[in-house]
């Protein structure tokens, strides 16, 4: 009896430790994860010791950043509506259709993000001077397009060669063209993969310091670029650059708030189901 | 309704050729089964005639239509899938109105129909259920109704029973019979399963590599195989085998093998006319299971005992199937059950009236009996 009592003893002492050694792996992470950005949250919202709104209210005395949140949310919008849209169309082709030199093209496209984006940058901005589309919206959009095709492409196909063909010839069988098929069938099936794709593509645009740098003369200049501009003065205001990083970390979050639920689906699950 | 006619239809898939000039007329209103196993193209069949396949050669003619060139969707008509395929984001009431909602139908009449074809098929209680909460046989009844709503003028269904566990097999073949019967429209059923294509197939096509082997009644498939491949895929336990040469002896026909010699009764002799000109050669005998039985004593005048050592036995209950050996010739038996032993020696009774003769170079039947279609 009694050893049975050590056995079990013995058994949730160790159950424990591993348990404990997790959390502690996680907290830790956890910590060095978040503790410096609730801290810049923190200090952005105070002023002496007191809660103060101050430095966000002070966004409206200054219409340059005013016009850097503008351009950040149209170039991040259009960038990753236009993403949405070549990586699930070209995805759904790739997937579906046995073209020519296929799986070289995938490759070729995907191989592209194995190189640090200054790689691009440099032949992206100078192919870009001459077609004029320097210092235009057009030319920041395609250029984020650009950077956000390669692997949301790849994630489309992987989606759509989940969706099984039968759902595809059966919908034919019941009346649909193509198009139908695809707005009725394969993209309510492949929502959370779109869902990802449209986050990932946002974070890409939203996040962008170096294309934008390259590519704005000061005409597309977004929140991101004016951190930077902020940073560079002989006195940083640590607590009004707290406050843009502050604001540059509200839209994603909502964006992710809002398409989370599909996301435990598109990372772990099947289409299908 | 319409009637679907195959013209020499061919399909290349790079080199392989999946099906092989096929010639086949389905009649308006016919239940016609395409059997065979797999890999013999009949799959392939079913979606030529559907569309989601190009035709490599040849025409494909539903009613006085030539379809060969038509979008699926243009085609009317319905298929069941192997795996359902139902929509898993909708409902199924959705499922089932789907076809209807892409023919932009108005709204009651769809409802109407959903809810009568639903009732005929006993799933009015799980219209508002995902297909993903539904069992097996439940699934399968939905792919059906989203078959039948449309009321298109040719059914496919392709192995629509596979995925079910057999006492439901059994309990869907009876019901798409009743529906086959109910709505009477073309039907055109691929299986791989000759017991399903038997019991539910009006007429049988049976394919192999691609080629049509022979169209027939179930019946007609049974009693006059047109060759070796049909005679051992139509039946269960398969025909068996043996190879025996001609001689005559008395001026009858006889069979004779090293281990056996069975004479060929005169009215059996008269189904293979070019007979005598097989003297002398060897040809493959063919004698299905049922018409052999363990017995002491012959029963009739056309009877033949033989000598079978038994190998090993399967007993199904009402009846029983012997393994044995002829000779060096594997045998099956299916029989009454009765005490029988491994490595004990019976004598067999042959019913020499149901004796198959085939041609050994050519596999085909020494009776004349054509392809028909």
């Amino acid at each position: 009896m009694s050893a049975m009592f050590a056995r079990r003893a013995k058994f949730f002492s160790k159950r424990t430790g591993v348990a404990l050694a997790v959390y502690f792996c996680l907290g830790l992470y956890f910590i060095l994860l978040w503790g410096p950005i609730l801290w810049g949250v923190n200090a952005s919202l105070q002023e002496n010791g007191t809660f103060t709104l101050q430095r966000y209210l002070d966004f409206e005395k200054d219409p340059k950043l005013k016009s850097n949140l503008q351009n950040s949310l149209l170039v991040a919008t259009v960038t990753t509506l236009g993403t949405v849209l070549v990586a699930t169309l070209g995805g759904y082709g790739l997937s579906r259709f046995s073209l020519p030199g296929r799986t070289a093209l995938l490759t070729t496209v995907f191989s592209s993000r194995m190189f640090p984006f200054i790689l691009i940058v440099i032949p992206i901005f100078l192919v870009f001077s001459q077609l004029s589309l320097v210092g235009t919206y057009l030319g920041v959009i395609l250029a984020h397009i650009t950077l956000g095709v390669p692997f949301t492409l790849w994630v489309a196909k992987a989606y759509f060669d989940n969706v099984p063909r039968e759902l595809e010839e059966a919908a034919m069988l019941d009346g649909c063209g193509r198009w139908t098929l695809l707005r009725k069938i394969i993209l309510p099936l492949a929502a959370p993969g779109i869902a990802l794709i449209a986050f990932y593509a946002f974070t890409i645009s939203w996040g962008d310091y170096l294309m934008v740098s390259w590519l704005s003369q000061e005409h597309v200049n977004t929140l991101p670029f004016k951190l930077q501009e902020r940073l560079q003065e002989r006195y940083p205001p640590w607590e009004s650059i707290l406050a843009i990083t502050t604001l540059l970390m509200i839209p994603p979050t909502l964006f992710f708030a809002l398409v989370q639920r599909w996301f435990v689906t598109a990372l772990g699950g099947r289409a299908t189901r | 309704m319409a009637n679907v006619v195959l013209k020499h239809l061919t399909k290349r898939f790079g080199n392989l050729v999946a099906v092989n000039d096929v010639n086949l007329a389905v009649q308006e209103g016919e239940l016609m089964v395409l059997v065979g196993p797999s890999g013999c193209g009949k799959t392939t069949i079913l979606r030529l005639i559907s569309g989601l396949e190009e035709v490599s050669s040849g025409e494909i003619w539903l009613g006085d239509r030539r379809v060969n060139e038509l979008n699926p969707k243009d085609r009317d008509l319905a298929m069941v899938f192997q795996n359902y395929a139902l929509y898993p984001h909708m409902n199924v009431y959705d499922n089932i109105a789907f076809g209807l909602q892409m023919r932009r139908l108005p709204r009651s009449e769809i409802e109407a129909r959903v809810h009568r074809t639903a009732h005929l098929l006993g799933i009015s209680d799980k219209l508002k259920n995902r297909p993903s909460e539904l069992s097996g046989g439940q699934r399968q009844r939905v792919a059906v109704g989203r078959a039948i709503i449309r009321e298109p003028k040719v059914f496919l269904l392709d192995e629509p029973l596979s995925n079910l566990d057999a006492q439901l097999r059994l309990h869907m073949r009876a019901e798409l019979q009743a529906i086959h019967r109910q709505l009477k429209t073309t039907m055109i059923y691929v299986t791989h399963d000759q017991v399903e294509a038997m019991t539910l197939g009006q007429r049988v096509a049976v394919l192999r590599d691609g080629e049509l082997q022979q169209v027939d009644t179930p019946q007609r498939l049974y009693q006059h195989p047109t060759n070796v491949f049909v005679a051992g895929f139509i039946g269960n336990p398969a025909m068996n085998f043996l190879a025996a040469e001609v001689v005559l002896r008395d001026q009858h026909f006889c069979l004779k093998s090293t281990a056996f010699s069975l004479p060929l009764p005169e009215n059996r002799a008269a189904y293979f006319p070019k007979l005598r000109d097989h003297l002398g050669h060897k040809v493959l005998m063919g004698i299905r299971p049922e018409d052999m039985k363990i017995e002491l004593v012959a029963q009739s005048n056309n009877g033949v005992l033989l000598d079978v050592r038994v190998e090993f036995i399967e007993l199904l209950g009402s009846e029983m199937i012997v393994h044995g050996r002829l000779g060096e010739e594997k045998l099956v038996v299916r029989t009454e059950p009765r005490e029988v032993n491994p490595d004990e020696i019976f004598q067999l009774w042959v019913n020499t009236d149901k004796i198959y003769l085939f041609d050994r170079e050519t596999n085909r039947s020494l009776e004349t009996v054509s392809v028909s279609s």
